[in-house]
């Protein structure tokens, strides 16, 4: 009886913790889609400047910068290996972890710079191109395409 | 009277085979699609070069369309658009090496005139609607749902390879007939004539009026810019 109690207090414990891991797994990719979402807002209006459809804000531009720098570093956190089922995470995020990391650490980094180099409208077209043109190049790696 | 026959007689007998504005749209339609590679690789981050790109297609695809109907003779829809049948036949001829000659686009050229031109508007068409989620948001973003646009971004990827390969069949197909064939398709498309001889098609070709192809290309514009903007979309990248 009290072998038979062990086997069920195991199998509901099991159950318990495999529930919970697939919770833990749906929750870090709401997590990391909802930082991608925040990059997507401000980058959105950041575009606008860039061509020049909305006047340029040195100030949102910063905060644009300081957010990618941000959510660089957690990002690289909230992708554990298994979580891409029935998300648009490419297995190649798991396959080349260390190049999939270093984009992070490239965005950041860039980001850094660019907040220290933009001062006006002008180092601000000749610096942000290139410190989002990493955003294409990890989606086209890395995210699924449709 | 004299100088008519000294004319003829030094003159190579060549006769109309596409009028300027169809060969012109050719050109320009090709020039453009080359450009949009360039512009979406090799052009500025918010790829606004490469939407100005794609709406100038829309609006050269437009005339086309319009000049398939009102144009010259052979740009004419109704003049090349031939059955499944006769593409055959054709293609027969083709393979038995005694094609028959046509002054216009053959049968199975015409197809692929038909087949160019709807995946170039399908391609221009969903890039209206494309998003990178990052920074490109083309003209018709602001108004379409997140399904629509997310749709629309795929399929301007997968459209891409199938323009891309009908693009490489109809370029191989015209050098083989230019440089292994009688029959100059290139020469004929820039410079518009071709020898004079037996086409199944009505030789020489019937110009259309240039009038009516500058306002076929004013249509287009409207069409194009004003489509946009009545339904709701920022016509200007």
């Amino acid at each position: 009886m009290s072998r038979r109690l062990a086997f069920v207090v195991a199998t509901l414990s099991f159950a318990a913790f495999a529930t919970t891991a697939v919770v833990a797994q749906s929750d870090v990719a709401k997590q990391r889609e909802a930082l991608m979402k925040e990059y997507g807002k401000a980058t959105k209006a950041v575009g606008g400047m860039l061509r020049g459809a909305t006047p340029f804000d040195l100030a949102t531009v910063q905060s644009t910068l300081d957010l990618y720098a941000k959510n660089a570093k957690t990002l690289p956190t909230l992708f554990p290996e298994g979580s891409g089922e029935s998300t648009d995470a490419l297995p190649a995020i798991w396959e080349k972890k260390d190049e999939f990391e270093a984009l992070f650490t490239k965005l950041a980094a860039d980001s850094v710079a660019a907040r220290a180099a933009i001062t006006d409208e002008a180092s601000f077209k000749a610096n942000f191109p290139g410190v989002i043109r990493t955003c294409g190049t990890c989606h086209d790696s890395f995210r699924k395409k449709s | 009277m004299s100088a008519v026959t000294e004319e003829a007689a030094s003159a190579p007998a060549t006769v109309l085979a596409w009028d300027l504005p169809t060969r012109l749209a050719k050109w320009l339609l090709a020039a453009l699609v080359g450009l949009a590679f360039a512009s979406k690789y090799y052009g500025d981050v918010g790829l606004v070069w490469h939407q100005w790109n794609g709406l100038a297609i829309l609006v050269v695809l437009v005339f086309r369309l319009l000049w398939g109907l009102v144009g010259g003779s052979t740009a004419r829809f109704s003049a090349f658009l031939r059955g499944p049948g006769a593409a055959l036949g054709y293609g027969l001829g083709l393979l038995r090496g005694r094609p028959a000659h046509y002054l216009g686009h053959n049968p199975l050229g015409g197809w692929m005139v038909i087949a160019l031109l709807l995946v170039a508007a399908a391609q221009a068409l969903t890039g209206l609607f494309t998003t990178d989620d990052i920074i490109v948001y083309a003209p018709m973003t602001a108004v379409a749902s997140d399904e629509t646009i997310a749709r629309a971004s795929a399929l301007h990827q997968q459209i891409y390879p199938i323009l891309l390969g009908l693009i490489a069949l109809h370029v191989v197909a015209n050098i083989a007939y230019s440089a292994l064939g009688s029959d100059n398709l290139i020469a004929a498309m820039v410079l518009g004539r071709k020898p004079a001889g037996r086409y199944v098609d009505p030789a020489p070709a019937t110009p259309g009026s240039v009038a009516l192809a500058i306002a076929c290309l004013a249509v287009a514009v409207l069409v194009v810019f004003g489509g946009i903007a009545l339904a709701g979309g920022n016509p200007f990248p």
